[in-house]
């Protein structure tokens, strides 16, 4: 770390710890390569961009601790201004699944263009790794991991069609709707429809450990069923022979 | 509730002298002339919508401006009705993680007699930072906690006013329960790790607190009897006395419940008492949507960007979930507090509700339905649609000014109008915004 061969990612939210942080990697002559979280950077941001440290944030989380009550949708934008590369980060399973609006929200707060709003979640943080060489842009020679929208992908209403990593496909909109199919008829077989209501009571408790039973069945079969169909559109069965 | 202490920063109170400033022109004659105008309850028309006593007084092309008028110039632009957020605790929390901000939670199960709103906060940053995206009204509700089942009473609020009596329009909307769900997981915070009880624990536990509740219920009843028949002897009880709307029907009651099964015993239970039923939460209520339809109950969603709950569920399960309730025939709105998920969200996520139902779109919900989800559902739901939810001779007015949808991403708002005057959009966010960008 302090030969400058292992590259620094800070987790940090206030404007004065990042230039705490900054300035003590300074007197240790290395530097931080990208800041985590970062949600006061709008505040230093020429002090981060002097530095030569990348941002990556959230787009508008706020006010859920202290630290994070100055957080403002607009720092994504103001950083960048400044000179900053500056990336979108989730810290969720569930919002990585669409950082791509989360990149667009710096349009909507801050006026920022819509190819530098689609770089901090492509090439910048190819950048702020130092694997822009390989990922981040579609050009000849690097990787070819592609996604294929039905949309602009700066829109809510947009969905993704296909995916691929290396050149593999591996989602497959009409593909993972067909597995679907198959999983929910096979569910209704194992998982008889419900009885009629009575009106009064809730279910039994009785039954509970059998649909629960019936339940864990189905999924193991859904399971199954997916490796299965896996097969058919993904390059790791292929690679292991399955 | 108990008042806690909330932050005060010079910050704050400069803006919310800017911020009022704007609020207090008072009731102004205003003519919105030139944009488009998107009723929801009708077709979009063309020009001028007459603004007067903080109502709508005239609509369409040959509405005449009255003398000594003000003109707000909206050519190219949209005018909506404003928009909701059907659930949640907007005004009672400042900053989640900061104890003496948060005041969403009384002790005890049952306080029927609670009123949310006597908790609000009328500076709370959140305010203006909510309503610069066009939500004019909210519902501010109170939170289970750890152990509320009868939680107290929702209030609907203009989001501007000085106090909390000018924000209000309803300060007594509807009646919040929790029902006591059988949950065989739990997360614990002290090993922040996730613990499992065995079935049978934990229907218990759930049936134990649901038969409580059923004897709170047969108690407002016979307390409901003994009141209409007039009994002299009657020892006035407060809480039995707040629960007597909801028993008779006359007021809504918002029962929270995620999983199919706590759904079903919800419904049985409001119709052993005959109860006006709103499902809040409803994570699993696409799995009994034809018990819903049928039973005339309406949903108000929590985040639609949120994970499958099922190995086996589909990739996009939460993201279809309007859509197929809506198809269903259910009516749908969101909360920002119907989720009750982990992580950051509740009032802060406010402003985003839109965007969220925007993205519904790309999942079966209609963009006119999800327009409605924001506006004229949650006012059927509560039963306000006769003063809020569409752009209507006679409504308050409560409206946003956008120079595209709502639902999108990159729209801007460009006014709010709420109770006929239009506020400012200025929030602490912006004026950090362009202080640090004024920097040299």
């Amino acid at each position: 770390m302090l030969d400058g061969k292992r590259l620094v990612h800070a987790h940090c939210y206030r404007a004065d710890e990042i230039l705490q942080l900054m300035r003590l990697a300074e007197e240790f002559g290395f530097k931080i390569a990208t800041l985590q979280h970062v949600l006061e950077g709008y505040k230093v941001a020429d002090e981060i961009a002097a530095h030569g440290a990348g941002a990556s944030t959230f787009s508008d989380w706020w006010g859920y601790k202290a630290e994070a009550y100055d957080a403002i949708p607009y720092n994504a934008a103001l950083m960048s201004e400044r000179g900053v590369v500056v990336s979108i980060n989730s810290d969720s399973d569930e919002e990585m699944r669409h950082l791509n609006q989360e990149a667009a929200k710096a349009i909507r707060w801050g006026g920022m263009d819509e190819i530098a709003a689609l770089a901090m979640v492509t090439l910048n943080p190819a950048r702020q790794l130092r694997i822009d060489d390989r990922v981040g842009s579609i050009e000849v020679g690097k990787d070819a991991d592609l996604v294929l929208y039905d949309g602009p992908p700066l829109s809510v209403r947009s969905v993704v069609r296909k995916t691929w990593i290396d050149g593999d496909l591996y989602f497959d909109l009409q593909a993972d709707r067909a597995r679907q199919k198959t999983i929910e008829a096979m569910k209704a077989r194992l998982e008889p429809p419900d009885k009629p209501e009575d009106g009064e009571q809730p279910a039994s408790g009785q039954d509970e450990p059998q649909s629960e039973q019936a339940r864990t069945t189905g999924l193991r079969a859904g399971l199954a069923l997916d490796d299965a169909l896996n097969c058919h559109t993904s390059h790791s069965c292929r690679e292991e022979g399955r | 509730m108990t008042r806690k202490t909330l932050l005060r920063t010079p910050l704050l109170a400069a803006l919310l002298a800017a911020s009022l400033l704007t609020t207090q022109l008072g009731a102004e004659t205003l003519v919105l002339d030139g944009g488009t105008v998107h009723p929801i309850s009708s077709e979009p028309f063309v020009v001028r919508v007459v603004i007067d006593g903080g109502k709508i007084v005239a609509l369409g092309p040959q509405a005449t401006a009255p003398a000594g008028s003000r003109h707000l110039d909206v050519e190219g632009l949209h005018v909506y009705p404003g928009m909701f957020d059907a659930l949640g605790q907007i005004g009672m929390v400042e900053i989640n993680a900061v104890s003496a901000t948060v005041d969403t939670t009384e002790m005890g199960a049952y306080n029927p007699q609670l009123h949310a709103t006597t908790a609000v906060h009328p500076a709370s940053e959140v305010i203006p930072v909510t309503r610069a995206e066009g939500i004019t009204q909210a519902v501010s509700a109170p939170n289970a906690g750890n152990e509320g089942v009868i939680l107290g009473q929702a209030g609907l609020l203009h989001l501007s006013g000085w106090t909390v009596e000018e924000m209000a329009i309803q300060p007594s909307l509807a009646m919040i329960i929790a029902w006591p769900e059988i949950q065989t997981r739990s997360f614990d915070f002290a090993t922040f790790s996730r613990r499992d009880v065995p079935f049978s624990e934990a229907e218990e536990k759930a049936e134990t607190a649901q038969n409580e509740l059923r004897d709170w219920m047969d108690a407002a009843r016979q307390y409901e009897h003994a009141v209409a028949a007039g009994s002299k002897r009657l020892e006035r009880d407060l809480k039995l006395e707040a629960m007597i709307p909801m028993i008779r029907g006359e007021e809504p009651v918002v029962i929270m419940a995620n999983a199919a099964r706590d759904i079903k015993a919800a419904v049985a239970f409001a119709e052993q008492y005959h109860l006006h039923m709103i499902l809040g939460g409803g994570r699993d209520a696409w799995k009994v949507k034809t018990l819903l339809a049928e039973k005339n109950i309406p949903v108000i969603l929590g985040s639609v960007q949120s994970l499958p709950e099922e190995e086996d569920d589909p990739y996009d399960r939460p993201f279809r979930t309007a859509g197929e309730l809506a198809a269903a025939g259910i009516t749908v709105a969101f909360g920002s507090g119907a989720g009750g998920g982990f992580g950051p969200g509740g009032p802060h996520a406010a402003r985003t509700l839109p965007l969220e139902a925007g993205m519904a779109t790309a999942y079966g919900l209609s963009e006119q339905e999800a327009l409605r989800t924001l506006t004229l559902n949650p006012a059927r739901i509560f039963g306000v649609d006769g003063q809020l939810g569409s752009i209507e001779v006679g409504k308050i007015a409560n409206l946003v000014v956008t120079d595209a949808s709502p639902l999108g991403i990159a729209t801007q708002v460009r006014h709010v109008i709420i109770a006929g005057r239009e506020v400012s959009t200025d929030n602490k966010h912006r004026a950090l915004y362009e202080r640090y960008r004024a920097r040299p």
